[in-house]
């Protein structure tokens, strides 16, 4: 580690690891975003991005990360200077100074030392500046591209002096006006709207988008408005926005802060006993009304109760919310690799990227980005066609790849979309019969489409860097079924293949099913629960010593919770016996339960360390009543007892 | 002169034993235990503390002492453990004691077998004797590894 004057300390590298971290992300974002546009914008910024590094890097003591960074920050300066033309060797050379950056990081952080960064790098840097094959862009300067086709317009609105909440009138109608484009300039100032303290008379907004008039005078109409004044600036516009379109982002970006997930955890945790507690404050303090109905006091009680009741209840959504991030944390990573890998594999993709500020559960989001990255990997890799190809097809030669997320009743979607060859079922059937996997002629659609989830099973002739191993799929999928997600495939020939990837909003909270089995209490994740149901006693029958029902024309295995579990049994006296029907649509079991305790929504906690390795358990939860119940985790108990015997019944 | 070391007494089947007081976080009522299937028989379950989960061990049931119905005296003392937070079910806490070195001696060689490293000397304190548990070794060569081998 360096030598500084001063001691550097865990602190300072840590804090230079995430704050770098972000940057590289970020330069992988505005570098392919520069070479599309060539806006001179993104490259103030790339180079600012570089500086904070080289800086940074310093101060903890990594001379390597400096130097590398100091030496791209000379080529982006000759750049900016104009001295050397945008050229996609620079940009590869950038990208890949990024990615030794990001290598060298990553050592650094495992290890605590740097290391220099091979020569080549530095001459890949140096001689990218003179070889030019220009990208046709040449440098825009934000303003220049931000006034193409948009007017700008200034709109005066003057209320009439009795307006009832001017203030929030204005900001309305400011707000309102966002939707016609974006506000370059208002006067008085939203913060200043929303403080409700200065006066005014009249608001003059500034915007820049295609406007048209009529629409805005018709919307804008209220009562309270005396007049809508709606005079064109354009000529003037240029010199006068100092921050226009571009830096609209950096104006919206939201202050954060960096907080340890264990802290939230923590605090969620405290959250949820609170309100706990809160339950048996409730309980006590109505046994004290009843007792004390007619005294001021219990009055008093119950309204303070209800107000703690609604605080408590919003601060647990509130830290709830605090663990949602947005989903561009890694859709923004996309660009970059989507450009890669086309190079790589001579495509030409225009990535489109939707809905990037849906927001999901962090823990979500990280164990989203493999699978997405699959998905990508795979739509060029397959779906999408060589230029020429589409060409020949009547297609744009440019693919279009989108990537979409939005939330969709309750639970999050995420689109993968190409508009390439679509998924061959034919060819599927073909090599899965070759392979084995099936063995009947005619299947559907929908499970040939199922086939390409199965482990080991690739359409490719060919194996490339990317895909074709045929792993993959079936980890994509595993994937999000451990995140109680599932998949939908759509596909059609020759329009491209879209796959939908179904999440729920957050993982600390779950709805279950609550069921008792021998006295105790417990909770089954209803995603894997199919259905619930009574079955009488003589509908049960045992096929090789297994317990076996009929469920609509098929026969399901069943399985007594209480004797897998090792619980002393109850014998029930009623004819008829509860059972969970748990499992995927084509591998149910039923679970035979003593009884339901209806749905309720759950905080997961992990079980104790010393408790987590016994199987069939995902985790625990704690009750409104401050009772621990456990989660079963279906798949393992299922998979550990019921399948295996079953299996073989089905194979003789 | 030596300093002073404070003692948490505490019985479990008619016999008086002692803890370091730095590894006892707090002492609670019994509460509601919930059974966890297929765990070591040492592992009476689970209990929520404040929103967090910890694992209960029965001591009774460890030193092979008959276990007796829980009471109004029956506490659960939480400890801290080779970094992990656990309860542990006592009959009683009787009181905290100070005691000087020289009032502990080293457990008589005889009962020091493999299975007893864990008692770490003999306490007197007036006429009675507390049997000084060395925690640590206590709960991680008896439960702690009965706990992972089992599940392993």
């Amino acid at each position: 580690m360096g030598e500084g004057p001063y001691k550097i300390t865990d602190e300072t590298i840590a804090l230079f690891l995430e704050e770098a971290e972000e940057h590289l992300l970020r330069l992988n974002e505005n570098i392919t975003e520069f070479e599309e546009s060539g806006n001179k914008a993104l490259l103030d910024e790339i180079f600012r991005s570089f500086h904070t590094l080289k800086g940074s890097s310093a101060i903890a003591g990594f001379q390597e990360i400096s130097d590398l960074s100091h030496k791209v920050e000379e080529v982006l300066d000759e750049l900016r200077s104009g001295k050397t033309v945008l050229s996609t060797c620079i940009v590869d050379a950038l990208l890949a100074a990024v990615d030794r950056l990001e290598k060298m990081l990553q050592v650094t952080s495992e290890n605590g030392e740097s290391y220099a960064a091979p020569a080549h790098i530095f001459e890949e840097l140096v001689s990218s500046s003179c070889c030019p094959v220009p990208t046709g862009k040449s440098l825009v300067s934000a303003e220049e591209e931000n006034v193409k086709d948009e007017k700008i317009v200034e709109i005066e609105i003057v209320f009439s002096g009795e307006a009832a909440m001017k203030h929030s009138r204005a900001y309305l109608a400011m707000k309102q006006c966002g939707k016609w484009g974006s506000i370059v300039q208002t006067e008085p100032t939203g913060e200043e709207l929303l403080a409700a303290e200065k006066e005014f008379s009249s608001l003059r907004i500034v915007i820049a988008g295609e406007i048209d008039e009529d629409a805005i005078k018709q919307e804008l109409r209220h009562p309270d408005i005396l007049s809508i004044d709606i005079g064109k600036r354009v000529e003037k516009s240029r010199g006068e926005l100092p921050k226009a379109k571009k830096n609209s982002r950096a104006n919206g970006e939201k202050r954060s802060l960096r907080v340890d997930s264990n802290k939230l955890d923590d605090a969620m945790n405290l959250a949820s006993e609170m309100i706990i507690v809160k339950t048996m404050l409730n309980q006590i303090s109505q046994e004290i009304e009843r007792k004390y109905q007619h005294d001021q006091l219990t009055w008093n009680l119950g309204s303070l109760r209800s107000q703690l009741d609604k605080i408590s209840t919003s601060l647990q959504e509130n830290i709830m919310r605090l663990r949602m991030m947005p989903i561009s944390l890694i859709f923004s990573r996309f660009p970059r690799m989507v450009r890669d890998i086309a190079r790589e594999t001579g495509k030409k993709v225009a990535l489109s990227i939707e809905g990037e500020e849906t927001e999901l559960d962090k823990n979500i989001i990280d164990e989203l980005y493999e699978p997405i990255i699959h998905l990508v990997r795979n739509a060029i890799d397959h779906d999408i066609e060589k230029p020429a190809v589409r060409k020949k097809r009547g297609k744009n030669h440019e693919a279009n790849l989108s990537l979409k997320a939005y939330q969709d009743s309750g639970s999050i979607a995420i689109e993968v979309f190409s508009d390439g060859r679509g998924i061959d079922l034919n060819k599927i059937r073909k090599i899965a019969r070759k392979k084995g996997n099936i063995n009947n002629e005619n299947i559907s659609d929908e499970e040939t489409i199922n086939l390409i989830y199965q482990p080991g099973f690739s359409t490719a002739d060919r194996i490339t860097n990317t895909s074709g191993r045929g792993v993959g799929m079936d980890v994509v999928k595993n994937r999000v079924t451990e995140l109680k997600g599932y998949i939908e495939t759509w596909t059609e020939k020759g329009q491209g293949t879209k796959f939908t990837l179904k999440l729920p909003l957050t993982l600390a909270v779950i709805p279950s099913l609550l069921v008792r089995v021998s006295g105790e209490t417990f909770a089954i994740p209803l995603s894997s629960v199919i259905e619930s149901l009574r079955v009488s006693k003589e509908e049960i029958f045992s096929v090789r010593g297994r317990e076996m029902m009929n469920l609509r024309g098929g026969v399901i295995p069943l399985l007594k919770l209480s004797s897998i579990l090792d619980l002393p049994q109850i014998e029930l006296t009623r004819p008829k016996v509860f059972v969970v029907v748990v499992g995927t649509a084509d591998r149910k079991t039923g679970l035979i339960v003593d009884s339901l305790k209806g749905q309720q929504e759950i905080v997961i906690k992990p079980l104790c360390d010393e408790l987590e390795k016994i199987r069939g358990f995902s985790g625990v939860t704690i009750l409104g009543d401050g009772k621990v119940v456990l989660i079963l985790d279906v798949t393992s108990l299922t998979q550990e007892i019921g399948h295996r015997p079953f299996t073989t019944v089905r194979s003789c | 002169m030596s300093e002073d070391i404070q003692f948490v007494g505490f019985k479990v089947g008619g016999e008086e034993f002692g803890v370091n007081i730095l590894k006892i976080q707090e002492i609670i009522r019994m509460k509601q235990i919930t059974k966890v299937p297929r765990s070591h028989d040492f592992c009476e379950g689970v209990i929520n503390l404040r929103g967090n989960i910890l694992p209960v061990l029965d001591l009774r049931r460890r030193f092979g002492i008959e276990t007796v119905e829980n009471s109004k005296k029956t506490r659960i003392m939480v400890v801290n453990v080779c970094g992990r937070t656990i309860g542990i079910i006592v009959d009683e806490v009787s009181e905290v004691l100070r005691l000087n070195e020289t009032q502990i001696d080293e457990a008589p060689r005889e009962v020091i077998t493999v299975d007893t490293g864990y008692v770490e000397g003999v306490g007197k304190v007036a006429d009675r004797l507390l049997i000084i548990l060395n925690l640590d070794k206590l709960l991680s060569t008896g439960e702690m590894n009965a706990i992972d081998k089992e599940v392993a």
